[in-house]
């Protein structure tokens, strides 16, 4: 059977099919060259306007025999002579191609990123993000993004800078309306020659309040440690009175036993003698008068005392601390400096210069005697004595050569206060 | 033979009792009478100093535990007595790594006290037995394990954690259990109540 003897009714089906398989190529074809599918695209498009033509005559032939016009198109002419197969076999590729790019398209489609997907992939994101160019101009936005934005500016977002302004390059967190927490992190990247800022907020919540609430622990913490400290200071001086309650208690027995060995002597009950019983209550006055002595609160003289006790005077020039932090410093610094002159120097003065000036108190200890023959090497005292002075925020030198010298510097306010 | 003796404690009328103690017995002589520990070594390095009598807890903030340390170190053959009412288990340990020769209760006897003297120099170590057993909660101290009073003996200082485990040389997570486990024989509500109830009782450094 060939073209002219087909049916009318099976022809226009063909025909119409045709069409359709003509438009859905299109359609797909158009797809993939959106998607940048260029080789493909143009060898289907060629493909297809070939197939196109074909059909276009194959139509065109049938309505001019169905017209009786046959006769006028004389280049197309012998086409009634095909056989039917021809057209159906056609008809066949041309579905095969259509499925196939269908195929193509959905497949490419899946693999490979549109711009489109890209946005469609962000919108999805936990996570803000907005890229910018120079002029603040939003080239890529996403729908969280979109919602900071207006949260954090009370306004639509339609320039990156809107965001930039309200964010600080620190990621310091910033709470929303909603409860949530964000952060941000501000990039700045050159993409050719276009200068491209990227904002990214991520959400942070769930952390933000765990770290909220470990500070809170840490400063109940803190202050219970504090509370702990001062205790242990109370608990230090109740030890302290105790002490002294048990020495004052034995103060009271040992006057009571002194009270019972007179009694005992002057009723003549008593084996001791007048000098020994004199030598009891000497004793006992001698303790007596003891605990009405007041306690050495000076902080300066055990050291000055202890000086004295080995030998070595100690000459003070300018002022000494008062404060008994720093007092405790020098102090130490001295008793360092003090075994320092016996030991090595075999020296016999010291001199401690307390100097202030330009917002410092400078306290410098040198000592007479033999100068150190090396480099003095710090450790044990001289240790201890640097980490308690630099935790005050002081700092130390120790200089070895020509003859010793400590320094001590410590800053004070424009009260003079250390 | 008369041995040279040094008296160190901060309160007037414990020290002049030690000199009387000292004083009473011809075997002795007082070199010095110091007020600090802080200055207790610089009298050992320039004398002949055979015996420091000497309390642990001064109110200028210096202790006799570290003095005798520093004394260890540069006059070893002096020996030292440690006489105080604070007798626990830490100080005890402490004295005992320092190579302190001996250490007893403040609330003693004058005879009692020259007897420790006399068996101190004649080559003897004097420690009580143990310390005294202080009730934590609802235990006694004696039935924490060692590692457990060290942990709670830092934790009376206002210790965090991570210092705990700094000072102790053993991971954060083992203090964290040791705690827990502290608190579970105890009885304690929180930390913070263990380390009070164990500083009130005595178990401190």
């Amino acid at each position: 059977m060939t073209f002219d003897d087909m049916p009318f009714m099976m022809m226009s089906l063909q025909c119409l099919y045709a069409l359709f398989l003509l438009l859905a190529l299109f359609c797909v074809i158009a797809a993939s060259i959106r998607m940048r599918r260029g080789a493909v695209s143009y060898i289907i498009t060629s493909l297809l306007i070939l197939i196109s033509y074909g059909l276009y005559e194959i139509f065109n032939r049938f309505m001019l025999i169905k017209r009786g016009t046959v006769s006028t198109i004389y280049a197309i002419s012998k086409l009634h002579a095909i056989p039917e197969w021809i057209w159906l076999v056609i008809l066949f590729v041309m579905t095969v191609l259509t499925v196939l790019m269908a195929i193509d398209v959905a497949y490419y489609g899946k693999e490979k990123l549109s711009s489109n997907s890209v946005k469609f992939a962000v919108d999805d994101l936990p996570a803000g993000l907005c890229i910018y160019d120079k002029s603040g101009r939003i080239l890529l936005m996403n729908e969280t993004m979109a919602r900071i934005g207006t949260d954090i500016t009370g306004e639509y977002v339609l320039s990156g800078e809107q965001i930039f302004s309200r964010v600080d390059e620190h990621s310091t967190p910033l709470r929303l309306s909603d409860g949530s927490v964000y952060t941000f992190g501000i990039e700045r990247t050159n993409v050719g020659s276009a200068e491209l800022t990227e904002i990214i907020a991520e959400n942070i919540t769930e952390e933000y309040e765990l770290t909220e609430r470990l500070h809170r622990i840490d400063e109940e913490l803190s202050s219970q440690q504090k509370r702990l400290r001062e205790l242990n200071v109370l608990i230090t001086e109740m030890t302290i009175q105790k002490e002294i309650l048990a020495a004052k208690t034995s103060v009271h027995d040992r006057f009571g036993s002194t009270m019972i060995a007179t009694k005992r002597f002057i009723r003549g009950a008593s084996e001791s003698s007048p000098e020994e019983i004199r030598a009891i209550w000497n004793k006992a006055l001698d303790l007596l008068e003891t605990a009405g002595e007041p306690e050495q609160k000076d902080i300066y003289g055990k050291v000055f005392t202890v000086a004295g006790y080995v030998g070595v005077d100690i000459d003070v020039k300018g002022e000494l601390p008062a404060e008994r932090e720093s007092g405790e410093i020098i102090v130490t610094a001295l008793i360092e400096c003090l075994t320092n002159t016996f030991r090595h120097a075999h020296g016999d003065r010291i001199l401690l210069e307390c100097t202030k000036n330009e917002g410092r108190n400078t306290y410098m200890i040198t000592n007479n005697g033999v100068a150190p023959k090396t480099e003095i090497q710090e450790s044990g005292g001289l240790k201890n004595l640097r980490q308690a002075a630099e935790s005050l925020g002081w700092t130390m030198e120790i200089q070895s050569r020509p003859t010793f010298r400590l320094t001590l510097t410590a800053p004070y306010d424009e009260g003079g206060n250390l | 033979m008369t041995y040279n003796v040094v008296v160190v404690d901060d309160q007037n009328i414990p020290r002049k009792l030690f000199e009387m103690v000292v004083n009473s017995s011809s075997r002795y002589r007082l070199m010095y009478s110091l007020d600090s520990a802080a200055v207790a070594h610089v009298i050992c390095e320039r004398f002949d100093v055979d015996l420091v009598i000497m309390d642990i807890v001064m109110a200028d903030g210096s202790n006799g535990l570290d003095a005798a340390k520093r004394i260890k170190k540069h006059s070893p053959g002096t020996k030292i007595l440690i006489v105080t009412s604070m007798v626990e288990e830490g100080y005890l340990k402490r004295a005992r790594d320092i190579g302190i020769e001996s250490f007893w209760y403040k609330e003693t006897t004058d005879s009692e006290l020259i007897e420790i003297m006399d068996r101190t120099m004649a080559g003897e170590s004097v420690f009580p037995e143990s310390p005294p057993d202080v009730m934590i909660g609802r235990i006694l101290s004696r039935e924490l394990t060692p590692a457990e009073t060290d942990v709670l003996r830092e934790m009376t200082t206002g210790a965090s954690n991570q210092e705990i485990a700094d000072n102790l040389g053993i991971s954060i997570g083992t203090v964290k259990t040791h705690i827990s486990r502290i608190l579970s024989k105890t009885g304690c509500p929180n930390r913070t109540a263990l380390a009070i109830e164990a500083r009130m009782r005595g178990l401190g450094s």
